[in-house]
């Protein structure tokens, strides 16, 4: 199997094993750990070694935003939810139930399935056509033209969440 | 040789010579590159370490003066600069506490995520044209972004403590953080659309030079929002709820001690330094001067900027009383935001109308011609 694609620089290729193996270990504790505080705190280390990817496949702007929106943002409201459950701190919490068995085969057969599906492809995509250095312009520029449609159903998705929020917090007088 | 870029000059100086003896050695340009940048982050922390050290003891005379004290006298002599000094070398040797019932591994890494993300800030700052560890693409984002992660920290520490203050002031810090990380990106938005880049270094090229002013005077909301939101992003005086000293035990650190509260305390500093480094360059024009100080070195420029502005936090810090933490949150939502919308959506308008006056004109014509 080539993986020349990942860098032509055995530092950077070094760099990406390393990251690749923290992602999957940290991906693996956040579901096997017990204390639920501590998964988040996996999640968000699996979320930043998600953004060193993005950082070596020189699209730092994406890399950029996954910190400040998914490290910053979202991993600190699941903390900021956490922290306000009382049965957090007791370690008798579980995580899984009986059906953990059948959800590892499914999980296993997902797993193959992905990577065969990505090795025969041949790995295609991978030249930088569309954002050459990741940068904030090009991006901007697809989000208007090529994927406007989605780019606007999101935010329609996401107005709604607002509203639906707003509508749940606004219910005083009952 | 021009006086002006005496440091810059001597650290191309320096890379030029170490590229030469890397390619004497038959070794490839990688690792020119690695010692380089090791040499530059290594110099780097060493500034970093340095005036954080003199940020504290500054606060301690300021502090001092404004309520006519004297503060910190004795050690080391003149004005007592030594003190911090030799407050460290005690946090150095204190016995390092772990609360019986804490969660250990948090409570360990917290004061290392929060002081690694606050020195990853200085990557992107140019303190000359050249003197910058990696000029990145989307340069100031990756400050705000790293700035994020320490809210996980204080978070990580207010939990793992296992103590009901320090849990409280995790939880108002993660509500704070995140409510004024959202107006301090948007007030710096306006500037980003005025010079078309992330680059700290384009931000300072768009105010220097004839004819261009800072843009403190073309954007005074903005950098009045800035300067709101990373006081509140700092965690200082009008918005220091995450630590009020006299409701919560100093909040999220009071179970630590040692060097481990040494960390916490230095990142604050640090915090506070990169907040004003980036005010100092996004606003006031960053490492450029003008003409007739052409031959002062551009780092001076940027640390006499950077050090008015630490001034300017100080000052509010000792002079405005804390706010209530719902005042707090209704301030950030029901004011900073909009005002940063707004600021956003005049600059937008003034932009396109500027620009392009004809094209527009023309639109609205064609535009009222179908309507009629």
């Amino acid at each position: 199997m080539d993986f020349s694609f990942i860098s032509d620089s055995i530092v950077t290729y070094g760099v990406f094993l390393l990251f690749a193996v923290v992602a999957v270990a940290s991906a693996f504790l956040v579901v096997s750990v017990r204390s639920v505080m501590h998964s988040a705190l996996f999640l968000a280390v699996f979320l930043l070694s998600v953004a060193a990817f993005f950082f070596i496949f020189d699209a730092d702007f994406l890399g950029i935003v996954q910190i400040l929106l998914y490290v910053g943002g979202v991993i600190v409201l699941i903390l900021f939810a956490v922290m306000l459950t009382a049965r957090v701190s007791s370690s008798l919490l579980q995580q899984t139930n009986e059906q953990k068995y059948s959800a590892l085969i499914v999980c296993a057969l997902l797993f193959i399935m992905l990577s065969y599906s990505i090795l025969i492809s041949g790995l295609q995509g991978f030249e930088n056509t569309l954002l050459p250095g990741g940068t904030a312009k090009s991006v901007g520029w697809l989000l208007m033209t090529v994927y406007v449609l989605p780019f606007e159903v999101a935010s329609i998705v996401l107005l709604a969440a607002l509203i639906g929020a707003m509508a749940i917090v606004g219910k005083k007088d009952e | 040789m021009n006086l002006s870029y005496g440091l810059e000059r001597l650290w191309l100086w320096l890379v030029g010579l170490l590229e030469k003896l890397i390619s004497w050695l038959g070794l490839p340009y990688i690792f020119a590159y690695t010692l380089e940048k090791i040499i530059f982050a290594v110099a780097l922390l060493v500034f970093i370490s340095v005036s954080v050290l003199y940020l504290i003891w500054l606060e301690r005379k300021v502090s001092a003066h404004m309520q006519s004290r004297l503060g910190p006298m004795h050690v080391g002599g003149w004005r007592g600069w030594a003190q911090t000094i030799a407050d460290m070398v005690k946090l150095l040797f204190k016995e390092d506490i772990i609360p019986a019932k804490a969660d250990k591994w948090v409570h360990r890494i917290a004061p290392l995520v929060v002081f690694i993300p606050s020195l990853m800030g200085f990557l992107v700052i140019p303190f000359e044209k050249n003197l910058i560890a990696q000029d990145l693409n989307a340069g100031i984002l990756l400050i705000f972004a790293f700035s994020s992660i320490a809210v996980l920290a204080i978070i990580m520490g207010g939990w793992a403590s296992n103590n009901k203050y320090t849990l409280l002031g995790g939880i108002r810090s993660a509500a704070q953080m995140i409510s004024y990380e959202i107006p301090l990106v948007l007030s710096v938005v306006s500037v980003i659309m005025l010079v078309g880049s992330f680059k700290l270094n384009d931000m300072v090229a768009a105010q220097s030079g004839a004819g261009k002013v800072w843009f403190v005077f073309t954007q005074p909301l903005a950098f009045l929002l800035y300067l709101i939101a990373a006081t509140a992003e700092v965690n200082r005086t009008p918005f220091d709820i995450p630590e009020a000293e006299s409701e919560l035990v100093s909040g999220y650190n009071t179970e630590y001690s040692g060097l481990k509260y040494g960390f916490f305390m230095l990142s604050e500093f640090t915090n506070m330094l990169i907040v004003s480094l980036v005010a100092a360059t996004v606003f006031l024009g960053g490492w450029s001067a003008p003409s007739w100080l052409s031959r002062v070195p551009g780092i001076v420029i940027l640390l006499v900027k950077t050090y008015f502005i630490v001034f300017v936090l100080m000052w509010i810090r000792w002079t405005f009383p804390r706010l209530r933490v719902d005042r707090l949150m209704d301030f950030g939502w029901k004011i900073l935001i909009p005002l940063a919308f707004i600021n956003i959506f005049v600059t937008a308008l003034v932009m396109a109308v500027w620009r392009k006056p004809t094209k527009i004109l023309r639109i609205i014509k064609e535009r009222l011609l179908v309507i009629l």
